[in-house]
């Protein structure tokens, strides 16, 4: 080995500590961000090979009862490639060991064969031979552990009827599938059942005909011009409006979870590379004045300038070919995990390998590398400029100056340690500006990784404890009149009743339009409150309409304009209605009507979808049993149960991913910190040794050292607690996080900074400690006799 | 004198350099005229500040003079690139520095090798080491040698590439008595051996019996140079 890459080994293996720290923060970038695009690509990758194989619909239409020879004249509409009728009902089910009633969704699939559009995947078992047999999605038949052959209770056509479990299957429909009258998906209460169409059409009064209809297009079709063909042969059998796959639920609940990745994939690795690129700055800038008549000597002896900046980028390439290759090991392992986790506990993707491309690693090594030479380009052109004569010379003494302060007059604040800090400080800003960042970064990124389960914990309080005050919200089957709320009255322990309408309408405000579910609420609920943006309740208005904030946004309109409601259920009016206020809502685009406006504008009499319950505690089980026996309700939704669901999977996800965040944010913490104490030492180790011949104690010594320290973390702190808000900011505004299925609202509670604080503080204690021990092994007399 | 003499190996005139310290601009050379010939032993002598650091640096065309002409034989370096200039200190030119500037992660073996390396037809590192007497310290690193060794050290490396001038500053400066003479033995040795002629700072006197030439300077000036008809052997001084 040529001696001067021996001597580069060697500055590698003295410095191991710094250089390691450094190699981990690289590794921290380049494993996030690796793991995230890699994860990323596999699960794209899976996802369009799920929707190919099992033929996805391009587009979905529903109405409440189209005769089968209709099918003929959507297949003609220009660009339909594919299409599959069926009848799908919602249903209470009767499941085994469980004491509430169960929704249920009862999908029909073709008596022979498979679905030509929207098929599902077999994932144990047999397709329904017989009428009575059932298939049922998997995380149903999971959450309650039912064997093959097991039956389950389904109420069709008003009266029990008992269905066989023959089968589980998988599909892109459902893969997030809240029932009727909820949010969050609930794999417990809510299950998809696919059964015979002969057994499913005459129970629903579907014979020879179709309520829903799913279709493939042919490439490069837009979605848009077919749906308008559908609405308008569909609209006489009360179409309620065609989707494109980029609305249904299911679709966009994995597109969005892929929209939050792409924002982390972003963010988070940007920040530790900006980090390491910082820290390779600070190191490499140190190293190459420290060895500055090294340098000289090199060129002296006929080292060409090319030749000794290749020696230190060769000293930075090694760092960051560790640091990458760390990353690339901990890409793998948290790639693969994260996909495993992904696909199977969020996407349901059936078939999923993680695949990490050889490009994709290259990626991530041309980036790290860019950040390096981002970081060390002015420390290694320095070695360019510094000619060898001038070299050997020793350096002038450094000018100091008396600081801001002093000039200002408060000298006598502060003691002759205090002093030397501070100049310090203020002779070398930009190196201080660069710690306080590095320090802000750190803090920064514990801030925006963890104020998302504050945030969250705020949404579900006002959803749960400020909007929805029910214990439990009935849906019927379908709208009934008043009489039916004393049905649900008398059921057991029901302390209070409220009624309900939710009827589907097209909303439309010059050329913008969204579909939504417009909520009749009593003037005087008591149980579901309308918030004002300050999360205020407000009584609902005789008159108007009430929309959510996002979905003003995306109509574009504000109080008094007027919006063009077309009603898509019932006698399908359409009304011109004012916008009365605008409310708050973390969840869906929310349109509010009071109660009995709603029903009059809709010409109806009173009527209710469902009712809002309070119920007596100690008597829930005997509830849960009666809406059992009670065929008009379709659906039963328990708050409670929904709250616990939601508490789970938020804690699995969000918390295996704020634990590894920590961990990361600990590692760079620890990088800058680390890195700014062993940089200090190493500059004043000559001054620190003076001092300490002139009797000054240990502990003096390192207050100075430590004090430098202090000071940075004293206003990196702060600046990373505002920085962190800010990137928190751009993150809720992100469409992954702010979208129209859910906003992320900017709260970020005091524990979420406090954390923050709390690590950087630990890694701040960690780092000075090191260093201390460190300037107890310091030699006084052979730095004294170096010539730094 | 050997025959050799007259042929110049470095040629000066009218040199001059000036340069920044801090905040203090400091006249180095003020005009100096100068020639050092093939094979002779030089000893440049003079008090601290009186320029003779910054005449060897450009000698050794680690630097360049604000003005006035210099020349490596038949090659004017006046406003030579800096890749000239690496390329002549790369073959020509082997340095001693009077705090022996080894690299300290380097071990004696491998700091000749640093030299070794990149030169044409170099000595085999451990040849170069045995010439100063350092045979059996091969693989001791800077910090596990003496004073006296790290400079034989020094000079080994320097007279590794076989180089045609040896530049040394102050090589004793940092080394006592008998100690400085193993070193001055060395660079005897290697003048007489190998008829690399050399020029040595000092601002020690008794050191100018060795050599051929002794050139006095003071204040960025040439002030006297005398020749020596009898050269004393390293043994001899005394100081």
């Amino acid at each position: 080995m040529a001696a001067i890459d021996t001597k580069a080994l060697r500055d590698l293996w003295r410095m191991r500590v710094q250089l390691l720290a450094i190699a981990a923060v690289v590794a921290a970038g380049a494993g996030l961000f690796l793991a995230m695009r890699t994860t990323m690509r596999s699960l794209q990758h899976a996802q369009a090979d799920y929707y190919s194989r099992e033929r996805f619909a391009h587009v979905f239409a529903s109405c409440r009862r189209a005769p089968e020879h209709i099918a003929r004249k959507l297949r003609a509409i220009p660009g339909v490639q594919d299409l599959q009728t069926r009848v799908v009902a919602n249903v209470t089910l009767d499941v085994p060991g469980m004491i509430e009633a169960g929704a249920g969704r009862l999908v029909s699939i073709p008596d022979h064969g498979r679905p030509a559009v929207n098929d599902f995947r077999l994932r144990s078992g047999r397709l329904p031979r017989y009428d009575e047999e059932v298939i049922a999605s998997e995380a149903f038949v999971l959450a309650h552990d039912l064997p093959l052959g097991a039956t389950i209770g389904a109420v069709i056509n008003g009266r029990w009827q008992r269905l066989r479990l023959v089968g589980t299957a998988l599909t892109p429909e459902y893969t997030y599938a809240p029932g009727p009258g909820s949010i969050f998906p609930d794999d417990r209460r809510f299950g998809v059942l696919w059964m015979l169409r002969r057994a499913l059409g005459p129970g629903f009064d579907m014979e020879g005909a179709f309520n829903d209809v799913s279709f493939r297009l042919e490439r490069g079709v837009l979605s848009r011009s077919v749906i308008q063909r559908i609405d308008s042969i569909l609209d006489r059998y009360g179409g309620r409006g065609a989707i494109a796959r980029a609305d249904q639920q299911s679709h966009f609940f994995v597109e969005n979870e892929f929209a939050q990745l792409r924002t982390q994939t972003v963010m988070l690795p940007t920040l530790f590379l900006f980090a390491a690129a910082f820290l390779l700055n600070v190191v490499v800038g140190r190293i190459v004045s420290g060895q500055r008549e090294q340098i000289a000597v090199m060129k002296a002896l006929g080292y060409h300038d090319r030749e000794v900046a290749l020696h230190y980028a060769k000293i930075v390439g090694m760092v960051v070919v560790i640091g990458l290759v760390a990353g690339i090991v901990v890409a793998g392992w948290l790639g693969s995990s994260m996909t495993e986790a992904y696909a199977t506990l969020q996407f349901r993707f059936p078939d999923v390998t993680y695949q990490m491309a050889t490009g994709e690693a290259l990626w991530t090594a041309a980036i790290c590398a860019a950040a390096a030479g981002i970081g060390t380009l002015g420390a290694i052109r320095r070695t360019f400029r510094l000619p060898p004569a001038e070299a050997m010379r020793p350096e002038a003494p450094p000018s100091y100056r008396p600081t801001l302060l002093e000039r200002v007059g408060l000298a006598a604040l502060l003691t002759p340690a205090a002093r030397m800090v501070v100049r310090e400080l203020e002779r070398k800003p930009w190196r201080a500006a660069g710690s306080v960042l590095g320090i802000g970064m750190a803090t920064a990124l514990v801030v925006v990784s963890t104020f998302a389960f504050g945030a969250v914990q705020h949404m579900l309080r006002v959803q749960f404890g400020l909007t929805q005050r029910e214990d439990v919200q009935l849906t019927l089957a379908e709208p009934r009149a008043t009489g039916a709320l004393s049905t649900l009255e008398h059921l057991p322990g029901v302390k209070r009743v409220e009624p309900f309408r939710s009827v589907a309408a097209r909303l439309h405000a010059g050329p913008r339009q969204r579909r939504v579910a417009i909520q009749g609420v009593p003037a005087d609920s008591t149980l579901h409150a309308v918030l004002d943006l300050d999360l205020n309740e407000i009584p609902v208005p005789r008159d108007g309409l009430l929309l959510s904030r996002k979905l003003a946004e995306v109509l574009d309109v504000s109080v008094s304009d007027v919006v063009r409601v077309e009603v898509l259920d019932g006698n399908r009016p359409t009304l011109e209605l004012p916008v009365a206020r605008i409310l708050e809502s973390y969840f869906g685009l929310v349109a509010v009507m009071e109660l009995g406006s709603l029903c009059r504008a809709l010409h109806e009499g009173p009527n209710l979808s469902g009712a809002r319950l309070i119920a007596d505690a100690k008597r829930i089980d005997e509830l849960h049993r009666a809406v059992k026996d009670t065929p008009i309700v379709a659906g039963v939704v328990s708050k409670s149960a929904t709250v616990g669901t939601v508490q789970a999977l938020l804690d699995r996800s969000i918390g295996s991913a704020m634990t590894i965040s920590l961990m990361f944010s600990l590692v760079l913490a620890f990088g800058v910190l680390y890195n700014a104490a062993r940089i200090t030492l190493a500059d004043r180790a000559r001054e620190l040794a003076s001092l300490r011949v002139l009797g000054f104690r240990r502990s003096e010594v390192a207050g100075i050292l430590l004090g430098e320290l202090a000071v940075l973390v004293v206003i990196g702190l702060p600046f990373g607690l505002f920085l962190g808000r800010t990137l928190a900011v751009l993150f809720s505004a992100s469409p992954g996080f702010n979208n129209e299925q859910f906003r992320l609202p900017l709260v970020i509670e005091p524990s979420t900074y406090g954390i923050a604080a709390v690590t950087v503080l630990a890694a701040a204690v960690v780092s000075g400690w090191a260093a201390w021990r460190k300037l107890e092994s310091v030699d006084i007399i052979e730095v004294l006799k170096t010539r730094d | 004198m050997p025959s050799t003499h007259e042929i110049t190996v470095f040629r000066l005139e009218g040199v001059t350099k000036v340069y920044r310290m801090g905040e203090v601009e400091v006249h180095a050379l003020r005009g100096v005229d100068f020639e050092l010939y093939e094979g002779e032993f030089v000893v440049l002598l003079g008090p601290s500040g009186s320029g003779k650091s910054t005449l060897l640096n450009i000698l050794g065309a680690l630097d360049v003079p604000t003005d006035g002409k210099i020349c490596y034989r038949d090659q004017v370096l006046t406003r030579a690139s800096a890749n000239t200039l690496t390329e002549i200190r790369r073959s020509k030119i082997g340095f001693v520095f009077q705090f022996y500037n080894l690299i300290p992660s380097l071990t004696a073996r491998e700091n000749v090798a640093l030299v070794t390396d990149i030169a044409e037809a170099p000595m085999n590192p451990a040849d170069a080491l045995d010439l100063v007497g350092l045979s059996d310290r091969l693989d001791h690193f800077p910090a596990q040698l003496s004073g006296g060794e790290q400079q034989r050290v020094a000079i080994a490396r320097a007279i590794a590439k076989r180089p045609q001038v040896l530049l040394c500053d102050e090589p004793t400066g940092a080394l006592d008595i008998s100690t400085g003479k193993l070193v001055l033995q060395a660079l005897s040795r290697i003048n007489a051996e190998l008829g690399t002629a050399a020029a040595v700072i000092t601002h020690n006197a008794a050191i100018a019996g060795m050599a051929h030439r002794v050139v006095q300077i003071a204040d960025g000036r040439i002030s006297h140079i005398q020749v020596n008809e009898r050269q004393v052997s390293p043994d001899e001084l005394s100081w």
